[in-house]
């Protein structure tokens, strides 16, 4: 049974030997770049976090080529993301001199959203990495990408374990990626085509508020519309508050899963090297373990526990507790 | 230019059927909101949820045959299926394409279920709005507005735009659309009065009356609670409102210009007529 990697985002050089001594595997970068910005306007992204500036994509093209060169000399792999929902044919040709760039550092992967950015790539002998922007929900969408050439893809959110190791059943060919920890979404990557700017509300923060009117036939009536409050404050107050896939650990281990996602390029990042270090120690645990059963009994919880697992609302795959 | 209103019933015609509206009532009503006189066109399905998409099917016997008695056509569209319900939303197109021959075209809103037509099925098929995928902005002043055209009309997206493709949809979120890139048998399909946000396989209106640890599953299992209501969220001090209907979060459309394309389809979606009941078609 392959090793399960813990893939991390990575936002400061500083923090890749903090990272690497935790546990990281494999690290996932972003970068900024004024020209693009001064030629495709600054609501035009490279990637999917391009609208948090800085706050996401610290370096530009030249310091993301030093951080992929320090993530390799500690022996770890480096993916970059250039996974925009949609790009411009003048974009994508710009975007074919960004990995002209890249290529000289052979990063291990480049993250996609489509096959627009692929003849790129594969051009500069680069490997292709289909991002959950391309919103592979089902095995004909997998087989597609699998048939342009696409051999390792993330999958999204939004999909149950059965779902999960159905589609991973259908084609063993492939690398998958999943996600872990942090930073859960109630609406698909691939298809929120709302914005995502530091400046601006987010569609998800906006249906967080408490400014709604349900309209609905029994407004009048008084248990209707308690039930819709109570579901709509647990769904925006208590869902995904902090998002965790600890307990899935072993099935993903006896799946064979490549790689396992740590989200938060923005976040503190004492928090993410504490949810790497855990996560290293239940892969630990998992592999020890006979069935699932023991794993779920021997595995560590996030601290405060109580707080994050009580309710089955923080977790990306409740269906195994709940 | 050619220009038709098309009835987009995909994601409320079950809203219709429980205020217990007829199809000729539906048309009826939708057409005069829109000082139309009828359509040619309706479409049916889902954009966003497979659960819609097979629940619906056993009422939309009425429906097909008012469109086949009455020389309408009927899109049919296809939300993109999660694994669980692949197969049977794909059983469920085979069991349309091969009983009603009033549907004429399928709306495709994922690369897998283009390709799986395109190899089984000789119908045409329009690329849907979720595949239109530019990002947008609900507080109406528009984040590209030095764009015409948009970006996910890219060279390998229209490679997906051969002879079998009818129409590209599109959402009103820029100020002026440029459609010189698409060939001249393709129509353009405006959807309106709404513009497509957000989407998930997330259901909030499948948590309804669930124990709170069941809540927001993905693929949930339902029984069409969405609809019997939806939400409006809105800030004051913003002149912007979102609405989420079922699975789909929509804002209101810009007020678009298209330029040089021959044939648009607007394609109408009567969320305003959600709280009319039976006996009561005009206001």
């Amino acid at each position: 049974m392959n090793k399960m990697k813990i893939m991390v985002p990575i936002n400061n050089i500083e923090y890749v030997k903090l990272y690497s001594e935790a546990g990281a595997d494999e690290f996932y970068l972003g970068f900024h770049d004024e020209e693009w910005t001064e030629c495709f306007g600054c609501n035009s992204e490279i990637n999917r976090m391009s609208g948090f500036g800085m706050h996401a994509n610290r370096y530009n093209i030249h310091e993301a080529i030093e951080l992929i060169r320090e993530i390799h000399k500690y022996g770890k792999s480096a993916f970059v993301t250039i996974n925009a929902s949609s790009y411009s044919n003048e974009e994508i040709k710009y975007i074919d001199s960004f990995l002209e760039k890249l290529s000289e550092v052979n990063p291990d992967g480049i993250i996609i959203s489509g096959l627009a950015l692929l003849p790129s790539v594969e051009k500069y002998h680069l490997k292709p990495v289909m991002s959950t922007m391309a919103g592979i929900y089902n095995t004909d969408i997998l087989n597609f990408y699998y048939n342009s050439g696409i051999k390792r893809v993330i999958l999204p959110r939004d999909l149950t374990l059965k779902e999960i190791t159905d589609i991973m059943d259908n084609n063993k060919n492939v690398e998958y990626e999943l996600f872990l920890m942090r930073n859960g979404c109630f609406f698909s990557d691939s298809q929120c085509l709302g914005a995502h700017k530091a400046d601006r509300i987010s569609t998800c923060g906006t249906v967080r508020s408490d400014t709604y009117k349900h309209i609905c036939d029994d407004v009048s009536d008084f248990e209707t519309t308690r039930a819709f409050d109570e579901l709509h404050h647990a769904s925006c107050k208590e869902w995904h508050k902090f998002a965790c896939g600890l307990c899935a650990l072993y099935r993903f281990y006896k799946l064979g899963v490549e790689a396992l996602k740590i989200v938060g390029r923005a976040d503190r990042a004492e928090s993410v090297c504490k949810d790497i270090e855990l996560a290293k120690h239940n892969i630990a645990i998992a592999v020890e373990c006979s069935d699932e059963k023991e794993y779920l009994k021997k595995m560590e919880f996030p601290k405060p526990n109580l707080s994050v697992c009580a309710g089955g609302l923080s977790c990306y795959y409740p269906e195994i507790r709940f | 230019m050619e220009q038709e209103y098309v009835l987009n019933l995909a994601d409320i015609y079950m809203r219709f059927v429980k205020q217990r509206f007829s199809p000729q009532q539906i048309e009826k009503m939708t057409a005069k909101n829109i000082q139309q006189d009828r359509f040619c066109r309706i479409y049916i399905g889902s954009y966003y949820c497979a659960n819609y998409f097979l629940i619906e099917a056993k009422d939309l016997e009425k429906l097909l045959e008012y469109a086949q008695n009455n020389e309408k056509k009927i899109t049919l569209v296809v939300p993109i299926a999660s694994q669980k319900n692949l197969e049977r939303v794909k059983k469920q197109v085979e069991d349309w394409l091969d009983r009603w021959s009033v549907i004429d075209e399928v709306t495709v809103n994922d690369i897998g279920m283009y390709e799986w037509l395109h190899k089984n099925y000789g119908v045409r098929i329009n690329l849907g709005r979720l595949m239109f995928k530019d990002t947008r902005d609900f507080y109406q002043d528009t984040i590209h507005d030095e764009i015409e055209q948009p970006k996910i009309w890219n060279e390998p997206f229209m490679r997906l735009v051969d002879d079998r493709v009818r129409s590209v949809e599109c959402d009103c979120i820029y100020d002026v659309i440029d459609a010189k890139v698409l060939p001249h048998h393709v129509a353009l399909g405006v959807h309106y009065p709404y513009m497509y946000i957000s989407t998930s396989h997330i259901c909030l209106f499948a948590g309804i009356r669930k124990e709170k640890n069941k809540i927001c599953r993905p693929s949930a299992e339902c029984g069409m609670q969405c609809m019997n209501g939806y939400t409006v969220y809105g800030v004051a001090e913003k002149d912007f409102v979102l609405y989420r209907v079922g699975k789909s979060v929509l804002a209101s459309a810009l007020n678009t210009k298209v330029n040089n394309v021959e044939s648009i389809r607007i394609i109408y979606f009567p969320l305003s007529l959600w709280n009319k009941k039976e006996g009561v078609l005009y206001e």
